[in-house]
């Protein structure tokens, strides 16, 4: 079972490249223009009866010439590509095969059109028409919902099922005409009487659907003024239509009502631009959000890696003062647990680097000089980590232990610090203040290896090692001057001065542990009481200054 | 003085537009009492806190912070780059925004965003823009904008307008993001930068979203 954060870690990755791998742009321009295909398919059918009747006959042959050379094109630019329309091929078999099923239709249609054109039409020339247009209107229709398909985002898009039928919309208007042609030319009239009235039917259930939404055809409706002001165009337009239309079913004024409607397809297309525009800037907003996801994953993995590594610094100085603790007597027991407790944890953390860790959080970076360094502790750890077994299996009897890990304990702490600067080092960010906020976690992550450090230097001096006079001094003083420059901010360290009420607040009480502990670490001549004290009250200091980086990590203004 | 006389056309189109509106006590200006905006498919309303009593109570009230880093910005950041105030920022998101043709940029970490932005606004930190090697987000974020990348060289002829905003005057997270994108290449005609920022917007009363998701 994936722990949900790694979960998220890894979905991410592979939910931006399917983002841009399927290259919306170019979908979204073959889905745009294969829906332009199925209005076409009715819009040829009914200008070429248009010539048959002699109804605006020059006019309409340059239409139609115009309409079948673009659906052509647009065509062999689905299945191959086309460069003036922006057409990229896809490889998808099942489009493949359907652009195919298309083309067989395809290509005696716009034999016969150019038959109509040239004036060379016969009867089964618009016998062929009438009878494949339909066919041809419904491959290209499965067609689109192929391509979008493979726009997999579109299901996740505000008004992706209203855009599509706004699209629709244009096709019946050119549908309906070619009905009424049908109609007029006594061409299964019951048939295309009924086909009109249903095509009617849907337009209107469609536009109020596209107003306020329909649960019949699955569409959401809209308050976005833009679009309704077009759609209430489209209305208005579409009311006046209707006496016209009525007319025109009964053989009256075709024409009139072919040029209306050819009217509101206008109208219909410049909704359904808005339409597309509405959803082009959702899709932006999901590619470039899907981004920054991706771009702040990257920033919490190194603050973690950094927070972690600053930690193991820690740790080596724990390790040695509670081995010290164990050596005095100081809570034996319980130091030996703790002991077992921290070197499992220094080695977990230490593996989580070089191959992941799920609970840690920890994904292993691949920059080699880290690497290298990460082998580098390794190989200290393991000659470390054996000393530490042997006092807490308590078969030190000879102190060699010991003496081990305080000879060796402030090598694996320069080494674990190295780590920690080239982590810092991978920060290729310009931005100051998460660089400042990073250098802080660093700051205070280094409060925490002192507090461990001066408690095991102050038990080296009651042991009689007098030479760690001079260490204890040092890690005081820059216990005090780092602890000054979190509470005031040092420009010169990159240290900004918190704002933040809170994170005020806490340095103030880490101030007031540190202000208790500080004289009982300068004390010269320690008696049992003042070293219990330290004992006690050091991995308090250790709590709270842990609190204070975890508010520095997560206020917006530190 | 063109560009000022379009702008007053066009705001005197959106207001003519809202004749029919309810009258409301703080307008936007004289006319204009609000501006509905598309936001995911979903329309949301700029309008001004009608409440004249309000005041806020965010970190926006913080008159000063430590400078460096929070020093006060120049009007004019970056010489040929125009600074623009709230009315242009409607404007913008009345036409370019809704046109496709230009991007409101919320400049700021995604922290800050969360919290609140203006209608409309994408979130795309100054960090991410960043100059350095080895920045993978540059060439992806170019492209979502619509510039083209031919044989390594960009070109930006067709890619949005870029209105930059971050927290306001003391805030220099969207002078950052402005000059790295200068430094990636992005033409200066084709970025533009609104210095009030949140803490202006905020003080006017100007309506704000918290992002969703």
């Amino acid at each position: 079972m994936i722990k949900k954060p790694l979960q998220l870690l890894m979905i991410v990755p592979l939910l931006s490249t399917s983002l841009f791998a399927l290259s919306d742009k170019e979908l979204a321009i073959s889905i745009n223009l294969s829906g332009k295909q199925r209005m076409l398919t009715q819009k040829m059918t009914k200008e070429s009866f248009l010539i048959h009747d002699n109804i605006n006959k020059q006019e309409n042959i340059t239409k139609l010439k115009e309409s079948s050379q673009l659906f052509d094109k647009t065509l062999k630019g689905l299945i191959q590509g086309d460069d003036d329309l922006k057409l990229v091929k896809v490889d998808d078999p099942k489009i493949q095969a359907q652009l195919k099923k298309v083309q067989a239709l395809w290509e005696p249609f716009y034999k016969e059109i150019n038959n109509v054109i040239n004036q060379k039409a016969t009867p089964k020339s618009y016998q062929l028409l009438e009878e494949q247009n339909l066919p041809l209107l419904q491959e290209m229709n499965q067609a689109v919902a192929l391509y979008t398909q493979q726009s997999k985002n579109n299901s996740k898009l505000t008004l992706a099922n209203d855009i599509n039928l706004a699209g629709k919309q244009r096709m019946l208007t050119q549908k309906m005409g070619k009905d009424l042609l049908f109609i007029h030319n006594k061409i299964k009239t019951a048939t295309y009487q009924k086909d009109f009235k249903d095509s009617r039917v849907l337009f209107s259930e469609t536009l109020d659907g596209l107003f306020d939404g329909s649960e019949k055809l699955n569409l959401k409706g809209t308050k976005l003024p833009k679009i309704r002001k077009q759609l209430t165009v489209v209305k208005s337009m579409w009311q006046a239509e209707q006496p016209i239309l009525d007319k025109a079913l009964k053989d009256q004024d075709i024409q009139k009502a072919i040029e209306g409607l050819d009217k509101i397809l206008i109208e219909m297309n410049q909704a359904s631009t808005l339409y597309t525009k509405s959803i082009n800037r959702q899709k932006q907003r999901l590619k470039l959000s899907s981004l920054i996801h991706n771009f702040m994953n990257k920033s919490k993995i190194l603050k973690k890696r950094i927070n972690l590594s600053g930690k193991q610094r820690m740790l080596t100085q724990k390790m040695t003062k509670l081995a010290l603790m164990i050596d005095a007597g100081i809570n034996t027991k319980e130091s030996k647990a703790q002991l077992k407790e921290t070197a499992q944890l220094f080695e977990k953390t230490l593996n989580g680097f070089k191959s992941g860790d799920q609970d840690l959080g920890c994904i292993p970076s691949k920059d080699p000089q880290i690497q290298a360094q990460i082998a580098k502790i390794e190989k200290e750890w393991q000659q470390f980590n054996q000393h530490i077994q042997r006092i807490v299996e308590g078969k030190d009897g000879d102190g060699s232990s010991l003496e081990y890990l305080i000879k060796h304990n402030e090598s694996l702490l320069q080494a674990s610090n190295e780590l920690v600067k080239r982590y810092e080092a991978s920060n290729k960010s310009q931005n100051y203040l998460d660089k400042a906020r990073l250098h802080i976690v660093n700051i205070a992550g280094r409060q925490r290896m002192l507090t461990q450090k001066m408690t095991k230097e102050k038990l080296l001096i009651a042991k009689g090692k007098s030479e760690y006079n001079d260490k204890l001094e040092k890690s005081i003083k820059l216990f005090d001057a780092s602890l000054n420059a979190l509470i005031k901010g040092d420009p010169q360290q990159n240290i900004v001065k918190p704002t933040n009420k809170e994170m005020k607040q806490q340095l103030q009480v880490v101030l007031k542990l540190w202000h208790e502990l500080k004289p009982l670490y300068e004390k010269k001549e320690i008696n049992k009481q003042d070293l219990a004290t330290i004992i006690q009250k050091n991995p308090l200091l250790l709590k709270e200054m842990n609190k204070a980086v975890q508010i520095s990590e997560k206020s917006i203004e530190y | 003085m063109t560009s000022k006389f379009s702008l007053a056309l066009k705001l005197l189109s959106l207001s003519l537009l809202l004749t029919s509106a309810q009258a409301l006590e703080v307008n936007i200006k004289q006319g204009l009492p609000y501006v509905d905006v598309d936001i995911n498919g979903e329309s949301v309303r700029i309008q001004r806190i009608q409440d004249t009593s309000h005041k806020l109570k965010n970190s926006y009230t913080r008159t000063s912070r430590p400078a460096p880093p929070f020093s006060i910005q120049p009007f004019e950041p970056i010489k040929g780059i125009e600074t623009v105030s709230e009315l242009d920022v409607i404007d913008f998101i009345s036409n370019e925004v809704s046109d496709n043709t230009g991007l409101l940029m919320d400049a700021r970490m995604p922290k800050w965003y969360n919290e609140g932005t203006i209608p409309g606004a994408i979130n795309i930190p100054f960090s991410m823009l960043s100059s350095s090697n080895n920045n993978p987000f540059v060439a992806q974020i170019f492209e979502i904008f619509g510039a083209v990348n031919k044989n390594g060289k960009w070109d930006f002829s067709e890619a949005q307008t870029l209105l930059v905003f971050d927290n306001g005057p003391w805030c220099q997270q969207g002078v950052r993001a402005m000059k790295n994108l200068l430094q990636q290449g992005y033409p200066k005609s084709k970025i533009k930068y609104y210095r009030g920022g949140m803490q202006y917007w905020q003080i006017l009363g100007l309506t704000t979203i918290k992002p969703q998701g």
